[in-house]
């Protein structure tokens, strides 16, 4: 066995201080999912109103600038500040233990990381309370659209500049995952032996470091045509409306793959641990998420195709061809269940509801891959529906996999099984009820971003459907929140391994004390502790 | 993995697949019945990938749903350590090969569609200059002084002869819009500094359209008609227009509903 | 030739993605977008590959022989400073974020948050060495150097 070296830890300050001046990973990564939780709830209530407003026509409750305001800080809550900082804060906090480190390469770095994000973050919400309330330009922002002529209030400028905050907070936490994965590994640890999450993280990071910048880029352009006497999105005045497409674009496809990828890992540790396995295909898995992202930076413009102004078959093609990595992770999945012994603790139940409802968002992405199709989808209510499938069906059901999963490691509790199982029936059922129709409403026509419509097109039925399905997804928060609250009244009661795990996290005690690790398993494998339990006479599970 | 079903699984799969291409035919139906000639090659192209979609959907979700009936941990397995396969060759060519294999037929199939829906006619004998404003459309014909154009309460309204090519040049004067006609199974957007062109032969028929790329608070009312007559019947349409002096003026504001002040203009600063 | 090592690797390729398909994208569509999009990343991904390369020669060049620096850090654990709690962090956010929301509202808040951030930035670099002197054992935690 190896012992870590000792620099100095458990130097965190008392009480409130302590959080506010912390540099330890763990404290930073609960801070990152706490506050993501609490931007995921924000954006649900928004969600929530779209839904009463479409119920029926006729505008009844929010107004048509009411819900335009609403769709675009929806998706942008959603976005970028639930759904990328909850996959960094689930990485800071698990990463370093998967690796057998004491620590991220650059902890204060990482706290700053978390609070440019929070500023950040706060800026853009504070739109919420300015004249002329938050920006209505969608999360998108399309030029000449989201230019002061159209759209002069503030809140678009606190828009921009709280995102550029966001994204650089992104970058330099993007580099920090990247430093601290090429280098802390513990000795043993090469980087086929990383933990599959672990690689998903660090492409992940890749990801954003090459994508986040070309919005701050974006964003930057477009404060300066705003109000710095810019033209380049300004088409009367020799700019490019197009231009700001590609540039978000460019951005934009690569962070839906940030907002999966990570979960994708989330997916394999806990599909490989509940069946008694060893992930199925590991290199494959490694490659297939490298092909993923790299394809990911090539098919931006099929956002586009209808704007007749790029290349469609080079785009359908690419875009057709991320499929087969994505493919390859299904099948591997499935062959990691396949002559398992398969358990169905609350982990595994949203694993297994991400298997089918994921796989559903990636044929519907295939449809919308093709032009001829996409020039009567797109803008429509079904690619509303397939990106809520990927992301609610996919990284929303993976992140409370990996927290029920997670959740005793950081505070030597296991959440109620039985409320998880509510909570998981009424997703599945909200889930379904809310998006299988807009799939049908996106084919009946129903453009995207209205607030109303009339009762002449037939509508009415499936948006009442979706409204109601909408309120079973708020309800089925509830009964989270009660389990969260109710395990953190009950006193710490897990041990290092309460699932029979097989990656250096469930090493250390639950929680882990500061820096982490007394002492470290031999490394030779993908699976540490599943090896030092059956060199220490273990079976493969509990 | 050796023989996971035997003979009797052979035909529960096949049944499976059966069933999913049933659906299929189902799912395939909802989409608007296609009123022109492109539309019916979009129409052709959204069944075959209905179809393509049944089949891998059932046999990913049928696999993941043998796996999980099949592989639960029965009572006598607990503290047992199952055989910890981890790869295979084979299994990862073929699942590799395959879906490289689908999606190259899709890709294909998607090449001879959009042949035929982006196609251009020789020579159009009607071509209408599609202007996008906020919030309402005008319609400009070609050739003639003939100008339609809607208004806050009245959307516009584009006669086309039926049956015959008619040319579309898109612009708009102000934001991105974009026009969209769901029985056309078509859109295509209207980008200032940008125009854009297709062609469409159309059914008879009365048809409506809406805008569908975010332009603003007026979005939602952003709608339009095409109605496509007889080509008889289209001539003596256009010999009766007054000439550019019908509807709304190019740049119109609020509708009168609410009573809301006019919204920025589209001309440019 | 000798293999680079999965972590040079993995940049290598997505470099060699980036470069190649911005070529193909110019020459299949001529749109200078995304052809600058894509060879800039390709461009980055290169740099970034070449940066570890670099960096991680010492690691390579150990007595054990390895040949990427993947197995050198397999071999070996780091040992640096770890910094200390501290208020900079948050102070350099505060700061940024009054220099944000001063572009949108006006100049005070953003002069306000730059010395803030500016200071909060000072007291991050003192920290940074006085941690590296401990560590080096040119100064204990009690603040005083050796022969002093």
């Amino acid at each position: 066995m190896s012992t870590i070296a000792a620099p100095v830890h458990g130097l965190e300050l008392p009480g409130l201080t302590g959080w506010l001046t912390t540099t330890d990973h763990k404290r930073i990564g609960i801070l990152y999912i706490t506050a993501a939780f609490a931007f995921f709830l924000v954006g649900g209530v928004l969600a929530e109103g779209m839904r009463a407003e479409l119920a029926a026509p006729g505008i009844q409750l929010v107004g048509e600038e009411g819900y335009d305001q609403l769709f675009t800080m929806h998706g942008t809550i959603m976005l970028l500040l639930f759904g990328t900082p909850m996959a960094i804060g689930l990485a800071n906090y698990v990463v370093p233990l998967q690796i057998g480190t004491d620590e991220m390469s650059f902890p204060r770095v990482n706290a700053l990381s978390f609070w440019m994000f929070l500023t950040g973050s706060l800026i853009v919400m504070s739109s919420f309370l300015v004249q002329g309330g938050p920006a209505a330009i969608g999360w998108t922002g399309y030029a000449p659209l989201s230019d002061v002529t159209y759209e002069p209030g503030i809140g678009v400028d606190l828009w921009i500049v709280g995102l550029i905050l966001t994204g650089l907070s992104a970058v330099i936490g993007a580099v920090n995952f990247i430093a601290t994965i090429y280098g802390r590994r513990t000795p043993g640890m090469t980087m086929f032996r990383m933990p599959i999450f672990t690689w998903n993280i660090l492409v992940t990071a890749l990801l954003i470091l090459f994508a986040f910048p070309v919005l701050t880029a974006a964003l930057a352009m477009l404060f300066i045509d705003r109000h710095l006497g810019g033209t380049f999105f300004q088409p009367s005045l020799g700019g490019s409306a197009v231009l700001w497409q590609h540039l978000f674009w460019f951005f934009g496809h690569p962070e839906v793959y940030i907002l999966i990828l990570p979960f994708f890992g989330v997916i394999t540790e806990i599909v490989s641990v509940f069946s008694r396995k060893p992930v199925f295909g590991y290199a494959a898995f490694v490659l297939a998420t490298i092909a993923i992202a790299s394809l990911s930076m090539s098919v931006w413009a099929h956002h586009m195709f209808t704007t007749g102004a790029v290349s469609n078959p080079f785009f359908s093609i690419a875009s057709f061809a991320i499929a087969v990595p994505t493919g390859i992770k299904f099948f591997n999945w499935i062959a990691t269940m396949w002559r398992g012994h398969l358990t169905f603790e609350t982990p595994m139940l949203w694993a297994v509801g991400f298997l089918y409802l994921f796989l559903l968002g990636g044929i519907t992405g295939i449809i919308v891959a093709s032009p001829a199709l996409d020039y009567h989808l797109q803008d429509t209510y079904f690619v509303v529906a397939h990106f809520h499938n990927t992301l609610i069906g996919g990284s929303v059901f993976a992140i409370f996999a990996g927290i029920y999963y997670w959740f005793p490691k950081m505070t030597g509790r296991r959440l109620s099984e039985t409320l998880g199982r509510i909570q998981f029936a009424l997703w599945v059922v909200g889930f379904t009820l809310t998006f299988l129709p807009q799939y049908e409403l996106g084919l009946l026509g129903m453009p995207r971003r209205i607030a109303d419509y009339a009762s002449a097109t037939g509508w009415t039925d499936l948006n009442v459907a979706s409204t109601v399905g909408a309120a079973i997804l708020g309800l089925g928060v509830v009964p989270f929140l009660v389990a969260v609250g109710e395990a953190l009244r009950r006193p710490p009661d897990q041990g290092p391994d309460p699932w029979g795990g097989a990656t250096l996290e469930w090493w250390a005690d639950s929680p882990p004390p500061p820096g982490n690790f007394r002492d470290l398993p031999p490394v030779r494998s993908v699976r540490p502790v599943f090896d030092a339990r059956l060199e220490a006479g273990g079976g493969a599970s509990t | 993995m050796s023989r996971p079903w035997g003979g009797g699984g052979v035909r529960r799969a096949l049944a499976a697949i059966g069933f999913a291409v049933a659906v299929a035919a189902v799912v395939a139906g909802c989409l608007p019945a296609p009123a022109t000639e492109q539309a019916r090659a979009t129409s052709t192209l959204w069944t075959q990938f209905v179809i393509a979609a049944a089949v891998v959907g059932a046999i990913v979700w049928g696999l993941i749903t043998v796996a999980l009936v099949r592989y639960r941990r029965r009572p006598g397995d607990v503290g047992k350590t199952p055989p910890q396969i981890a790869d295979s060759r084979n299994l990862e060519i073929a699942w590799t090969a395959l879906p490289i294999l689908t999606i190259l037929g899709l890709f294909g199939l998607t090449l001879v569609a959009l042949g035929q829906v982006d196609a251009r006619a020789a020579s159009p004998r009607v071509t209408v200059d599609v202007t996008a404003f906020r919030w309402q459309w005008r319609f400009d014909y070609e050739g003639t002084a003939v100008s339609v154009a809607g208004g806050p309460d009245q959307p516009a309204e584009m006669v086309v002869p039926a049956g015959e090519p008619v040319h579309i040049v898109l612009t708009s004067v102000d934001v991105a819009h974009s026009f969209f006609v769901p029985a056309f199974l078509f859109k295509r957007d209207a980008i200032p500094g940008h125009p854009n062109e297709f062609d469409v032969t159309i059914d008879e028929g009365v048809y409506a359209g809406q805008c569908a790329e975010f332009c603003g608070v007026f979005h939602d009312r952003m709608t339009l008609r095409v109605r496509a007559v007889p080509r008889v019947a289209f001539d003596q349409w256009l010999a009766g227009q007054a000439p550019a002096s019908s509807g709304a003026p190019a740049s119109s504001g609020a509708p009168a509903l609410t009573g809301a002040p006019a919204a920025s203009a589209s001309a440019a600063p | 030739m000798r293999s680079l090592g999965p972590d040079v690797t993995l940049f290598a390729r997505m470099a060699a993605f980036g470069l190649i398909v911005g070529v193909v994208y110019w020459f299949l569509t001529y749109e200078v977008a995304g052809t600058v999009l894509l060879s800039t990343f390709g461009f980055a991904s290169a740099i970034a590959g070449i940066a570890v390369f670099v960096g991680s020669r010492r690691l390579r060049q150990t007595e054990m022989g390895t040949t990427s620096a993947d197995e050198a850090v397999a071999m070996t654990a780091g040992a640096e400073p770890l910094p200390r709690p501290g208020w900079a962090p948050l102070g350099i956010a505060l700061g940024l974020g009054g220099v944000a929301i001063g572009a949108a509202f006006g100049p005070w808040l953003a002069i306000a948050g730059a010395l803030l951030a500016i200071r909060s930035a000072k007291s991050w670099l003192d920290a940074a060495v006085r941690e590296t002197d401990e560590t080096r054992g040119r100064r204990d935690p009690t603040g005083s150097r050796p022969g002093d």
